[in-house]
């Protein structure tokens, strides 16, 4: 494992909770004058950092600009095939900065995006993993549940992956019990991780658990299911507090007259998911856990860029790891039109309500990527949080920016719309892709869609999934009117497809990203095997 | 009733509950307030049930009394134990509260009877009781109880990073402690041990104590409290002392005492109150004094130290007298104070003490903390730093300067400008946190030092921008009257070494082929002139590197970067910092000037931005030099041609002069033996003889420029009558004048004034201009000669009729060898040259003017002194 390079933060020894809120959440209660005033003295440091590198020299030029307002005229936009080169055989010489850690992630193509975590970027990346802990299990400002020796259920990729470094580096500024433990997680797959994790969390309890949304309502979908039939293993209920709460949670179940649930069995005093889907499961996590999850907003190049606070509504930014920058939505259409077209930025003190941007952001602390693309839709939901005081701009993650689809220049479906309707429809599926096709030369969504039962009448499907879409999108909405046509196509795949993809993947040793195919735009071959394998 | 028995728990249950009200009234949501009322309430309850005890008439009536004590001092136990645990953030466990709290309801259902006391029993302070079986078990569960809350206090004051917040669990360990001792005493003194009963009093004190800590400081500083504390009880004890000692001695000795008069009474208790207050301070003095152990002094002197130096604009002065007194007051390890520099682009250090010598601090004006400390203008801690939202934007560098430092206060110095300076101290050498009270002192002196301090740094600003105006004028002075380099060079650097620190300095120039000469050391100890003057006549010294883009290069500090090799040169003579200037001028690069010192960061953006302009007064200094140098070669150049070319007329002369004299005599002869008229022997016999006579004129002319260009010639300076000389050159020319059929018209007024001349020389100047007008004049064509006399000279005037001279030309017609443009019949060109030369050995002038009809050469001799002269 990585050795330490975090110092122990004592507050939580001594657990002083009113310096650990402040300290940690206290950037829920900056105005937004002193955000941006944060947001240009980190820039300019990193501005001077960058410019005695030789990756800051080849992206800024050899004069270091000197404003921000330069800046943005001066340094253009990137995407990471301008650091692959650099960044791909992990090249530290080039950097502003020497990193402690690499992270990475998979790029759309397959190849490894690697980014460099400098100590300080590490040691804010730590800072937030904790303030998304203290802020999942608060229900009011300044209350801190957090301490150190929590028990954490962390259901999430492991190192290298930025989602395992922030389990590493947060344990380094509070050591906590990680389930499983660390190192043995980082040799699990995915699946045994999960299940493992739950096993020796019937002994030990659970006061926290990081989780992509869907496994956290998958795995609450299973106890309910489980629940009806008992099927817990003999070994697990041999320990003591395992057989209590188990026992427990039966009772309480068959008094309540309902299968049991995860939340009968762990008193869990916060969740924290990240990914798109949480939004779509917060009600159905709420129900199996017991507590709303906090949805975070983080990236392998950035760290946290946002997370929301106590009242689990709107994302607020955090200022102090990446500058940011929002294309607004009409300067990115134009930018998608003609990639050469450099679209303007407004900055957070500029947004405005109800208006979707493409977020660019820069690093600070010595990271890599500047003005850099990540290809992420957000939305601003609102310019201040009236209900917790929080007086900075909300926001929302709409969708990748790659990944839209749009019909006739009506409707633009974004994953999360199309994933938002196949949920509302009630019908239970395991997996679905989408696509933009032409049928007798119009264009149509081809919805590829397998289901988890079988004897479904398909047109009802598909009529209840138009229905939905047409009640979530008023572009989709508008095109049916207008038209008159039906502009959804929907295929039923086999029950196990999916499966059977991944499984295909894996045999094939591809990376935890490819071992199912996207959501949106799936490319021709990919959408072949599926088909095929259906 | 007895006093000391019955009345203490009567004032013990009336403080509590005062007490507990103030304490609520003060912060009623307040969870921890909320317990600690409780906590206060019950203690009343406790006392006031002791009371009822006490002052029960028999035994029988006390008993239900004491059985009540017994009642609500479990409640004493466990509201103090819920206080402990909100008190220090303790992660308790509910159940425990809410068994101990459960237990309350068990007590109440037992006390009544026998199992906790049987019954009442006489003691030698009053009523006592007889314990019941349940007893010891009671006893131990409920001081039990505080016992583990003291455990919690004792954990919460090791686990504590804060000195204040230790403080705080001391005291209430303290006043935990005071209760268990007067508790134990009880004990002792119920099971018949000949001791009275402290439990109440130490109670009492214990909740005095706290809650007057809670109300009056927010958070406890138990220094201040017993300091204070302790001074009001020494005033209280000497008023009332001295107010009951008198009426004690009045009683003793006057009749009747205790009848004192109303008026007395009155009239001693104003005196009191009158000298209440000094009485207080003189109390507080010694206090202080015994608390502060010889601070106390250096405490003042802080406190007054702005009155004293408002007046004094010696910035040093003051900024090193704020901090040694601050670092003395306040017994910390280092203080510092930051002013802004001269740009105000960064606070720097303008006195410090007790920091390293590596220790560099400098704070950007665009640094997060400073604009935390302009918003907040109020101090902030190191640890505050860490967790203040705002303050995550600080660099890493500053973060690792304020490590660097172990700074613990910035203090920020505000005006109605805003911050105007920062005081940094470092941690306290007893490594306790800074008080409250040593934090508002902090903030009042540097409240009223920061306008005293900006004042001073405008001033010092003010003067030192006088002093370089002063300089750069008199560099500009010495540039403009000195143009020997090294004389130069030498003033700029006595100059500067009155303003800044130098130990070395020197030149190097570019040489013309624009390469930097000789690759040495160039620098040299100001003992010297740092200078080296090769044959060259250049500067020899380091070919330093040549960066076009910069305007100067600064070393701040040699030890502690890797430089260029050159630099190992430096750092063993003994600098630490080093700062070359290019100087340059509108040709280029002239060269480098470079200054060094052996103290490192000797030169600040102020300095440099003065020793660019100097430098720029020195570029034009080289560059004047230079041009003087040149010109002064090139003229000496020039006059070395001139007397070649003079030496070679005159041999040349000496030469010819014989053979022309014997053709002189020949051509004489033969023109006597030849006439002209004769024969066509005697045509050419004439016309040899004018031919070499115009030789021989030739040949006198060059003679006497030669001896004009290397002698002075003697002049026979006389009174000369104008008018005959001109009647005689008119002869002399006739003949000249007849063979071209001109003619002389002379002009002279009858009353024309004597010139003081020599009559040979005017005669030559004369015959000069005659000729030249004959020669340039159409035949046929008319010449004057005029003269007359104003304003003490004579001027004489010959005209001609030829073309006129243009004005570049009648500039250019008096020089040597000029030969005109008008096409002349040959002639040296020396013969104009010659009548000026001639004519300014008289101490006249020649020129010419020209119009139409011709051209007017005219010359001035000066009149002779007694004559008058006439204007014509």
């Amino acid at each position: 494992m990585i050795d330490n390079i975090l110092k122990k933060d004592e507050l939580f020894t001594v657990w002083n909770r009113e310096r650990i809120w402040k300290k940690y959440c206290g950037f829920l209660a900056l105005s937004l004058d002193e955000f941006m005033v944060i947001q240009r003295l980190l820039l300019m440091e990193q501005v001077e950092m960058a410019v005695n590198s030789e990756l800051g020299r080849k992206i800024m030029g050899e004069q270091a600009p000197k404003t921000v307002e330069d800046f943005r005229q001066v340094v253009p936009f990137t995407t990471y095939e301008d650091y692959e080169p650099y960044l791909s055989d992990k090249n530290e010489d080039v950097l502003p900065e020497k990193p402690a850690i690499w992270a990475h992630t998979s790029g759309r193509t397959g190849l490894l995006k690697w980014a460099p975590y400098t100590v300080d970027r590490a040691g804010r990346l730590a800072d937030d993993t904790l303030a998304a802990f203290v802020l999942s299990s608060a229900t009011r400002e300044g209350e801190v549940h957090l301490h150190e020796g929590v028990r954490v259920v962390l259901n999430l990729p492991p190192v290298p992956y930025v989602t395992g470094l922030m389990g590493l580096v947060a344990g380094q500024r509070m050591p906590y019990r990680a389930i499983p433990p660390l190192e043995e997680a980082a040799k699990m797959e995915f699946e045994e991780r999960i299940r493992q994790g739950f096993r020796i969390a019937l002994n030990s309890g659970i006061d926290y658990a990081a989780s992509i949304a869907v496994v956290l309502a998958k795995v609450g979908e299973g106890f309910g299911q489980m629940g009806r039939n008992t099927k817990f293993s003999f070994s697990v209920l041999l320990h003591p507090l395992a057989l209590f709460r188990v026992s427990k949670a039966m009772l309480k179940s068959k008094l309540l007259k309902r299968p049991m649930l995860p939340r009968d069995i762990w008193h869990v005093k916060g969740l924290v998911c990240g990914g798109t889907d949480t939004a779509i499961y917060r009600d159905e996590i709420n129900y199996y856990w017991g507590v709303q999850p906090l949805d975070v907003y983080v990236s392998t190049e950035t760290g946290f860029i946002a997370m929301q606070s106590w009242t689990k509504k709107g994302m607020t930014f955090i200022p102090y790891s990446n500058f940011y920058e929002f294309i607004p939505e009409d300067e990115w259409l134009k930018s998608r039109e003609d990639p050469d077209y450099q679209p303007s930025t407004v900055l957070l003190d500029e947004v405005e309500e109800g208006r979707t941007y493409e977020i660019v952001i820069t690093n600070f602390h010595g990271g890599a990527f500047l003005r850099y693309r990540i290809g992420d839709l957000i939305k601003i939901i609102a310019l201040k949080d009236k209900e917790t005081g929080v007086n900075l701009p909300q926001m929302v993650f709409q969708s990748r920016a790659d990944d839209v689809i749009d019909i006739a220049g009506f409707a633009r479906l974004d994953e999360k719309t199309v994933w938002q309707a196949v949920q509302n429809t009630g019908y239970p599926y395991v997996d679905w892709s989408a696509r933009k096709e032409y049928e007798q030369e119009k264009p149509v969504l081809h919805l590829y869609l397998e289901l988890s039962r079988d004897s479904v009448d398909k047109d009802e499907l598909r009529r209840s999934i138009d229905q939905q879409l047409i009640a979530l999108d008023s572009g989709y909405a508008d095109l049916r009117r207008m038209t008159g046509a039906e502009p959804l196509v929907v295929t039923l795949l086999e029950r196990g497809s999916f499966q059977r993809y991944l499984e295909l993947k894996r045999a094939a040793g591809f990376d935890l990203a490819h071992l199912k195919p996207p959501h949106m735009n799936p490319p021709d071959h990919i959408l072949d095997e599926l088909l095929h394998l259906s | 009733m007895d006093l000391l028995y019955d009345i203490p728990p009567l004032i013990g249950f009336g403080l509590s509950i005062i007490l507990a009200a103030l304490v609520l009234r003060q912060r009623p949501r307040s969870r921890l307030h909320q317990v600690f009322s409780l906590f206060l309430i019950s203690l009343g309850l406790w006392a006031f049930t002791i009371f009822g005890m006490r002052v029960s008439p028999t035994l029988e009536q006390a008993l239900p009394w004491e059985k009540a004590i017994f009642v609500v001092l479990p409640l004493v136990s466990v509201s103090f134990y819920h206080f402990v645990t909100l008190f220090t953030r303790s992660r308790g466990k509910g159940w425990r509260l809410l068994l101990a709290y459960s237990s309350l309801v068990l007590v109440a259902a037992i006390a009544p009877t026998d199992l906790l006391v049987i019954r009442m029993r006489e003691m030698w302070y009053g009523h006592g009781f007889i314990p019941g079986p349940l007893l010891p078990v009671y006893m131990l569960v409920y001081y039990g109880i505080v016992i583990i809350a003291l455990l919690h206090v004792a954990k919460a004051y090791r686990l504590s990073e804060s000195s204040l917040e230790r403080t705080r669990y001391l005291y209430v360990a303290i006043g935990v402690t005071f209760t268990l001792v007067g508790i134990f005493v009880d004990v002792l003194a119920a099971g018949g041990v000949r001791i009275y009963p402290m439990g109440i009093p130490s109670n009492i004190l214990f909740s005095l104590l706290c809650t007057y800590a809670i109300l009056k400081y927010h958070l406890l500083d138990i220094r201040v409290v017993v300091r204070k504390g302790t001074a009001y009880v020494l005033v209280s004890t000497l008023a009332i002392g001295l107010y009951l000692g008198l009426v004690f001695v009045t009683y003793l000795f006057v009749t009747h005492a205790w009848s004192l008069p109303f008026w007395f009474n009155v009239a001693f208790i104003l005196f009191i109150a009158i000298g209440l207050q000094p009485t207080l301070r003189w109390a507080q003095g010694i206090v202080d004094r015994w608390f502060y152990r010889g601070r106390q002094d250096y405490l003042y002197a802080l406190e007054s130290l702005s009155d004293e130096t408002k007046a004094i604009v010696d910035l040093e002065y003051i900024a090193q007298s704020l901090v040694s007194t601050t670092a003395v007051a306040m017994q910390c390890k280092s203080v510092s104070v930051l002013l802004p520099d001269a740009e105000e682009k960064s606070f720097v250090p303008v006195a410090s003490q007790g920091l390293s010598q590596d220790s560099s601090i400098h704070i950007d004006q665009n640094s997060a903390l400073i604009w935390w400390l302009s918003q907040r203008e109020d101090m902030v801690t190191r640890q505050e730093i860490d967790i203040t939202p705002q303050l995550q934007a600080l660099t890493a560098r500053e973060r690792a300067m304020l490590d660097k430092l172990e700074a613990e206060l910035f203090v920020p110095m505000m005006t109605r400008e805003g911050l105007r300076g920062i005081m940094i101290l470092g941690r306290k050498l007893s490594e306790q946190d800074y008080s409250l009270e040593e934090g508002r002192m902090l903030r009042v002196v540097a409240r009223q030092m920061a306008a005293t301090l900006d004042n001073a740094r405008l001033y010092e600003l003010q003067m030192r921008r006088y002093q370089e105006q002063v300089l750069l004028s008199k560099l500009g002075m010495t540039v403009s009257s000195e143009l020997d380099l090294e004389k130069v060079y030498s003033h700029f650097i006595d100059e500067l070494k009155q303003v800044l620190t130098i130990d070395f300095a020197g030149i190097n120039l570019v040489n013309r082929g624009d390469e930097f000469s000789v690759d040495t050391v160039v620098l040299s100890p100001l003992s010297g002139r740092g200078l080296v003057w090769d044959a060259t006549g250049e500067f020899s010294g380091a070919g330093a590197t040549e960066d076009s883009s910069q305007t100067f290069h600064y070393l701040p500090d040699l030890s502690r970067g890797v430089g260029f090799q050159r630099d190992e040169q430096f750092r063993r003579v003994g600098i630490s910092s080093l700062l070359r200037l290019p100087l340059r001028s509108e040709g280029g690069l002239l060269g480098n000037f470079l200054l060094a010192s052996r103290e490192p960061d000797a030169y600040s953006a102020d300095d440099i931005r003065l020793l660019q302009q100097v430098a720029t007064q020195l570029a034009i200094a080289i560059d004047k030099s230079r041009l003087y140098e040149s010109e002064r070669q090139a003229r000496l150049e020039l006059e070395k041609q001139d007397r070649e070319r003079t030496e070679f007329i005159n041999s040349l002369i000496h030469e010819i002069k014989t053979p022309i004299t014997a053709m002189l005599a020949s051509s004489e002869l033969l023109r006597e033996e030849l006439p002209a008229d004769a024969s066509s022997l005697g045509e050419l016999a004439e016309n040899l003889d004018i031919s070499v006579n115009n030789l021989n004129r030739r040949v006198s002319e060059l003679t006497d420029f030669v001896k004009l260009r290397r002698v002075e010639p003697v002049l026979n300076m006389q009174s000369v009558n104008v008018e005959q000389v001109v009647k005689s050159v008119a002869s002399q020319v006739a003949g000249l004048l007849q063979s071209r059929n001109q003619t002389l018209n002379l002009e002279l007024p009858p009353s024309l004034a004597p010139a003081q001349a020599d009559p040979d020389r005017v005669v030559q100047v004369l015959l000069n201009l005659l000729t030249n007008a004959s020669k340039f004049s159409q035949p046929d064509t008319k010449i004057w000669l005029r003269a007359h006399s104003v304003n003490g000279e004579v001027v004489l005037e010959v005209h001609d009729s030829g073309l006129p001279i243009g004005a570049e030309e009648a500039k250019q017609v008096f020089n040597a060898y000029y030969r005109g443009k008008r096409g002349g019949v040959g002639g040296l060109g020396l013969g104009l040259f010659i009548c000026k030369k001639l004519v300014q050995l008289h101490g006249g002038r020649i020129w010419v003017e020209t119009n139409k009809s011709g051209n007017s050469f005219k010359f001035s001799l000066p009149a002779t002194s007694n004559s008058g002269g006439e204007t014509t």
